[in-house]
């Protein structure tokens, strides 16, 4: 996927598209893109952060390791940023992420997330609401996963 | 009660959310936001209502509880002056996760998705830095959860309580 293509996929995505086509490509070289084949883990729990994900193609799933058992939390679909907790926080990974199929993926190192982050506020804004609208969109899942458990056994 | 906020105040109160935000920065973001007095009894929140405002809770004392259509509502926190919430609203506008509720009178600052587009228009870089804020602590929150997300089914209702206080409740 050359820089150009990934451009557009990201203008596709509601926090970019109103990135000047400048921005865009900017924030799109940024990327380094990685085919990776069904079945491999793109981060493994409990490993040191390194970079942020965009996930272009494919699905992958989100698993943690709890007592020597792996369990499924949830899939995760094209557009969606992950990876971002450890990034923070600067902690080991919480959870792993394994490609379900063949998965095309977008890296962004953590020097260069740290930058956007600092970024003049023209990419720094809509990078910052794209994290938040993923951060939102995971917390709201949290408490309905245990919203529904709670009022079940209330 | 005025209409007016006191910048100094404002800051020391809502410090761990407004800690790379500049005294320009925090000047800019006070000026956009909307004072609302509360009365004890009144909902500021409704669990499942469309919602997309922050609010900063400058007096009184809020009360945060889920529910569903069949049962009565399960308190799982309780704010006061110097707490936030509604950051899920603000950052992804959707159906609310809780209902708050002022169980005393107080006075709350709200900053809706439209303010904070005006904040973005005048001053970038304090919407960046705010965004930026509101993003740590969720992702603080989220953390705290992680590790206990799975086997849901396994745990009681006392534990399912502490992981929504620690997802809803005061921000660590």
């Amino acid at each position: 996927m050359d820089r150009s293509a990934l451009s557009a996929f990201l203008g596709d995505q509601f926090w970019f598209r109103d990135l000047s086509a400048f921005d865009r490509d900017a924030l799109a070289a940024a990327f380094q893109v990685k085919d990776v084949p069904a079945g491999s883990t793109i981060i493994e729990q409990g490993a040191k952060a390194h970079h942020l994900y965009l996930l272009i193609d494919g699905e992958v799933r989100v698993e943690i390791q709890k007592d020597g058992v792996r369990e499924t939390i949830r899939p995760l679909h094209p557009g969606a940023l992950f990876g971002i907790l450890a990034l923070l926080d600067h902690r080991p990974r919480a959870a792993a992420c394994i490609a379900t199929t063949a998965c095309r993926v977008g890296m962004l190192e953590r020097s260069a997330f740290e930058l956007l982050s600092h970024q003049h506020a023209g990419i720094a804004y809509p990078f910052q609401r794209a994290l938040g609208a993923q951060l939102a969109a995971d917390f709201r899942w949290a408490v309905r996963q245990i919203e529904h458990r709670l009022v079940s056994v209330a | 009660m005025t209409d007016s906020i006191d910048l100094a105040a404002f800051e020391d109160r809502f410090s761990g959310y407004l800690a790379r935000l500049g005294e320009i920065d925090v000047a800019a973001l006070t000026s956009a936001l909307r004072p609302r007095a509360v009365a004890a009894g009144d909902s500021l929140i409704t669990q499942g209502a469309s919602t997309d405002a922050l609010l900063f809770i400058e007096s009184g004392s809020l009360e945060v509880s889920v529910a569903n259509a069949s049962e009565a509502p399960h308190v799982v926190a309780t704010l006061s002056a110097g707490d936030v919430v509604g950051e899920v609203g603000l950052l992804a506008p959707g159906p609310a996760t809780a209902t708050v509720l002022a169980t005393t009178d107080g006075r709350v600052l709200a900053l809706d998705g439209q303010g904070l587009d005006a904040l973005w228009s005048s001053h970038p870089a304090a919407a960046s830095s705010l965004v930026q804020g509101l993003c740590q602590v969720m992702a603080a929150r989220i953390r705290s959860v992680e590790g206990d997300i799975d086997r849901l089914e396994e745990h009681e209702g006392g534990f399912l309580s502490q992981l929504l206080h620690r997802l809803l409740g005061r921000a660590a």
